[in-house]
């Protein structure tokens, strides 16, 4: 059973936040795209880290091992937010990789001190948009024997606790709108980072976020209905 | 039970509510890939790694700067026995337009990662053409019927040869701009794209305009103004391709 009052609410309570462009994911990232150390290398390490720029920088000047540790620091987040985009493990991990040969032949023209998180998830974006296309035409074909191919099983699980839940309520989104909020609020960058991510105005951001929490809200309360 | 519509009379624990929630779909995120996957990615982006040679924002601007400039000089030689008739104000007029071309490459092109948001960006891509358009309209001599214009041959294939020649012109400038700043754009390609071809259209069509005889506002209008708008076009296409990683 959902704590439905307090979620729906709590919900509801983080619009008043995004209207005034106030960040959620603060903890998470920054300006410089700095990423949330406790994805990345646990809780205990409080020692300067070299900004993922940096580590780009030096990667670009042929240096492996900055290579690992800005894949280690950032494979979490892109892989988080693939997973979001394909749901299935598979294709994310597909994706991760297309996105990392990318990078690696883009990165002669990464443009030095420009924020690289940003950069990475646009360019995982767009690798997944090109991949769905591909995909949706290959769909349409018929297989060889002239039936049309089997639909892949859907998920019917129900949500057992309120993450999943959310989770799931997340899911049901349109995907402009989860695509917002998987932004600011789950990977942690800010409305102006988010915007070009997306391609568009910080102000369509912001507007995405709060009709996206205005649809979550009714998505949770039709699960809490659906539940009782 | 109704849900509360009234944020303010959220308690502060419900308030913080959302961000846990969140915060924990963040968590449940922070899964690896696979070890496979891993090693994979590894063994594509160090294997014989060796250092690039990285361009920055402003080497690539002055170089664009360089292009256009050749195209523009290049134009000017070719057509010198025109440059008798250019008048003061047209001289003025062209340097106008350079400096528009290094508004665009500085706001639009080299500021893309440093504050140039989108609507600047936008704007200037909607903007920068219009005003080409009532520039020439300001600089016309007369404005003959359509008719009228059509049916002398001369003027409809003087107008071909004057758009074709604009056009070819203004796409090779555009395609060195946008091979210049290739992959440099996962944002929005189609719009930098769009960016370079204006820079490319501008940079033939204002020589040429330097120096062509057709004053009339149909010659203007198809042969100048169209052929930049068709290089933006184009520009927007390649991009897509050409500045995306």
């Amino acid at each position: 059973m959902l704590p439905r009052n307090s979620l729906v609410g709590a919900i509801v309570a983080t619009v008043g936040h995004v209207a005034t462009g106030e960040q959620h994911g603060g903890s998470t990232g920054n300006h410089a795209g700095v990423p949330d150390p406790r994805a990345a290398e646990g809780s205990t390490g409080h020692r300067e880290e070299p900004t993922l720029e940096l580590l780009m920088a030096e990667y670009v000047d042929g240096n492996a091992e900055s290579f690992e540790r800005l894949y280690r620091r950032i494979s979490p987040k892109l892989f988080g937010y693939l997973m979001r985009l394909t749901r299935n493990r598979e294709r994310a991990e597909d994706l991760l990789q297309v996105t990392f040969t990318k990078v690696h032949r883009a990165r002669a023209s990464y443009l030095q001190g420009a924020p690289l998180l940003p950069w990475l998830l646009a360019i995982a974006r767009r690798s997944f948009y090109d991949e769905r296309r591909k995909s949706r035409v290959r769909q349409e074909q018929l297989s060889t024997d002239g039936e049309l191919p089997e639909p892949p099983p859907e998920d019917n699980k129900l949500p057992t606790d309120t993450a999943a839940a959310l989770e799931s309520a997340l899911d049901a989104l349109p995907e402009a709108y989860r695509e917002a909020i998987q932004l600011t609020k789950i990977t942690g960058l800010s409305l102006n980072e988010a915007a070009d991510v997306l391609g568009t105005t910080a102000t369509a951001v912001k507007l995405r976020v709060h009709r996206g929490y205005v649809a979550l809200r009714k998505n949770l309360e039709a699960a809490t209905q659906g539940g009782t | 039970m109704a849900s509360p519509s009234n944020p303010s009379e959220l308690e502060p624990s419900e308030m913080s509510e959302a961000d846990d929630l969140l915060a924990g779909l963040r968590e449940r995120e922070a899964n690896l890939p696979s070890t496979a996957c891993n090693q994979k990615i590894h063994s594509t982006c160090t294997k014989d790694l060796q250092a690039c040679q990285a361009m920055s924002a402003r080497h690539r601007s002055l170089i664009s700067l360089g292009i256009l400039l050749v195209v523009g000089v290049a134009l000017l030689i070719l057509a010198r026995r025109g440059l008798s008739g250019v008048t003061a104000a047209a001289l003025w007029g062209a340097m106008g337009w350079a400096i528009v071309q290094t508004a665009i490459l500085f706001l639009g092109l080299a500021r893309r990662h440093a504050g140039s948001s989108t609507r600047v960006r936008l704007g200037l891509t909607l903007l920068v053409p219009l005003l080409f358009f009532g520039y020439l309209t300001l600089i016309r001599t007369s404005s003959p019927p359509i008719g009228e214009f059509m049916a002398h041959s001369e003027n409809t294939g003087h107008a071909l040869h004057c758009g074709m020649f604009s056009f070819v012109i203004g796409a090779l400038a555009a395609c060195g701009i946008l091979f210049l700043w290739r992959k440099t754009d996962p944002f929005t390609p189609r719009l930098s794209g769009s960016l370079a071809g204006l820079l490319g259209g501008l940079g033939a069509a204002t020589p040429i305009g330097l120096v062509c005889p057709g004053t009339d506002c149909w010659h203007l209008w198809l042969a100048h103004g169209v052929s930049l708008i068709l290089v933006v076009g184009m520009g927007a296409m390649l991009g897509r391709r050409w500045l995306s990683p």
